[in-house]
């Protein structure tokens, strides 16, 4: 069978289709989108306007007049790192070199020969956990190499692992961004109808029931992994697994894993999902949740305006957050976005936790493999750690926007990585 | 010498606009439908691909537009699978005609199940490279991938669609000194070199 049967039989298989009248209506419709949009537009005016008029007029007020409610002593907002107005960046063209001990110089070299077994020397703390790709169509995933902190490799010999699924079998390997605990001692991996949960200190193994198809990890505590499940349903199953107590608790909030940064055990969780309807004008939102709350706690939409016409649709990889809600308050996460000469880019933001403003957005540039890049951890309360196709593992200034390679090339797997 | 600036008006916009869409739209709502198998799913898609390109039609009237519409639309398509990782699996691959005939399949619904059990970013490239009869440049281009990403999702799901209806013929040979993809709608027949590099989702499974 050659080229034109293959043609032949897709507009077979799509003969079946009427011929749509949508010109009008989308056109119609784009109107309306314009409208909301401009009526936005005047309302942030007019809010800032407030905004303004109600910061000069509070130092002329000598006091609460008599009658006035005492001011509420509630919980106030919590400060947010001082940051310079919301700009963009653009990844340059050669960005400069710089070392972050003990990451490799090059991403070649995530992909390590001659480790030694995890069970004949565990490490101290992990630093980094890689996954090298594997053979096409391999029935098993390649086994978890942990990165210690005098840059020596062990590979985790202690278990055999297979590939995550979800409802409609599709496959992938288990390590996620986020599979390190706080600590740097333990590698949570999802596996189907279990957790897995590896001690590289010690090279113990723990393995936890979860019947499912357990997709996505992520740590809320030392001792507590969030586990996501993708079996179909909406929302989708998340679990609570105390691995040290053995205890699977079912969390009642509705969001997404995949979309959500915890800021330790008693810390808020937030959401940061894509717009619903980007095309109808719709915006990217920033929920904060209660685990034990189906509802939740406060929504605003995120804030691009200030970039415009740069701007964040869509988000993939993980979020990461700069610290809890006593020290840095912004989230990073790569996203798929708009660029003045056109509409589709691959980006990196960094949002204010609070108030949802985009305070910095790194475009990427165009020709990028779709999502490309994608944050793997903060090293240091401004500066994020990112993984990306062409240059490997950079550093981003979020003041300043300078960019650096630490490790130059690809990594040739999945990574998670903790420094602090 | 003067200049005469001639500005086109909201309405001379709207017609120009109108007329596009409708020039191009039946073809588009086919290619939406191939990759997401759904007829609703699909007119959602090139629906709110519309309104993308009617709010930035001022941009790219004189340029690309359909070139940005098919961009937008594949890219959405994509994306809206992936977020949702929710593969159709269409039951079983119906069953071929025994040696005596009683029932026959015919290749039209074989093929319509083996594709709707391709990764959604396999299924892209297919139906452009082969139903809209792209190059791999340019389908490379509208899925923001490599050209190595289209050559090795293309020999991936030619190979897949043959092991899901090995009934339809052989669709890939494989040889050594083969040096390209296929030939869209040559009626060459479609050679693919030796097994490129496969990237991650490859490897996945999952686009």
């Amino acid at each position: 069978m050659g080229g034109r049967e293959l043609a032949e039989l897709l507009a077979q298989t799509s003969a079946g289709v009427r011929a749509p009248t949508l010109a009008e209506a989308a056109w119609t419709r784009a109107g309306r989108v314009r409208r909301r949009r401009r009526i936005l537009t005047g309302a942030a005016a007019v809010a800032a306007a407030c905004v303004v008029a109600a910061g000069v007029s509070v130092p002329l007020r000598a006091g609460p007049g008599p009658g006035t409610a005492p001011a509420p002593t509630g919980p106030t907002a919590p400060p947010t790192a001082s940051m310079d107005p919301p700009a963009v960046d653009r990844m340059p063209q050669r960005p400069g070199r710089r070392a972050i001990r003990p990451l490799p110089t090059t991403g070649a070299a995530f992909r390590p020969a001659g480790a030694r077994r995890l069970s004949q020397r565990p490490v101290t703390r992990a630093v980094a956990v890689v996954q090298p790709h594997g053979a096409p169509h391999a029935a098993r995933p390649e086994p978890l190499y942990v990165l210690d902190t005098d840059g020596s490799w062990a590979r985790v010999d202690v278990v055999d692992l297979a590939f995550t699924r979800d409802a409609g079998n599709n496959k992938a390997a288990p390590l996620r961004p986020t599979s390190m605990s706080p600590d740097r001692r333990l590698i949570a991996v999802p596996q189907t109808d279990e957790v897995l949960v590896v001690d590289v200190t010690t090279a113990a193994v723990h393995r936890i029931a979860v019947p499912g198809f357990n997709e996505y990890v992520m740590w809320r505590s030392n001792e507590t992994v969030l586990v996501a499940q993708d079996d179909g349903a909406r929302p989708r199953a998340t679990f609570a697994v105390d691995w040290r107590a053995r205890t699977v608790t079912r969390v009642a909030a509705g969001l997404s894993v995949w979309d959500t940064v915890v800021s330790g055990p008693d810390g808020p969780v937030v959401e940061l999902r894509g717009a619903a309807d980007a095309a109808a004008g719709g915006k990217p939102v920033l929920t904060r949740w209660r685990l034990d709350r189906a509802a939740p706690v406060s929504e605003v939409p995120v804030d691009d305006g200030a970039l415009a016409p740069y701007g964040v649709d869509t988000w993939h990889g993980p979020a990461l957050r700069n610290g809890s809600d006593g020290g840095g308050g912004l989230v990073v996460r790569a996203g798929w976005g708009r660029a003045p000469a056109y509409h589709g880019i691959e980006v990196v933001a960094v949002v204010d936790v609070h108030t949802g403003v985009v305070q910095r957005l790194l475009d990427l540039g165009p020709d990028r493999q779709k999502a490309c890049c994608e944050p793997l951890d903060w090293v240091d309360e401004h500066t994020v750690l990112l993984s990306t196709d062409r240059e490997g593992l950079v550093t981003w200034d979020v003041r300043t926007g300078a960019v650096w390679v630490v490790s130059a090339g690809q990594v040739p797997g999945g990574v998670a990585i903790a420094l602090r | 010498m003067r200049y005469l600036h001639v500005t086109a008006t909201p309405s001379d916009e709207q017609a120009e606009y109108v007329a596009f869409v409708r020039a191009c739209q039946y073809r588009l709502l086919r290619s939406a439908y191939l990759i997401c198998g759904d007829h609703h799913q699909a007119e959602d898609l090139l629906q709110d691909a519309l309104v993308k390109l009617a709010l930035r039609w001022r941009q790219v009237r004189h340029g690309e537009p359909e070139a940005y519409l098919r961009t937008v639309l594949y890219r959405d398509a994509v994306s809206w699978w992936r977020r949702r990782r929710r593969e159709s699996l269409f039951g079983a691959v119906p069953e071929v005609a025994g040696a005596d005939g009683a029932e026959a399949v015919s290749d039209r619904v074989v093929f319509a199940t083996a594709l709707a059990r391709l990764a959604p970013r396999q299924r892209a490239v297919l139906v452009l490279r082969f139903f809209d009869d792209l190059t791999e440049a340019r389908t490379a281009e509208v899925l923001g991938v490599s050209v190595g990403t289209v050559k090795s999702q293309t020999y991936v799901a030619l190979r897949r669609l043959r092991a899901l209806a090995p009934e339809l013929g052989e669709l890939v040979v494989t040889g050594p000194s083969a040096g390209t993809g296929g030939t869209a709608g040559t009626g060459e027949l479609l050679v693919v070199a030796p097994e490129p590099r496969a990237t991650s989702e490859d490897r996945d499974g999952r686009a």
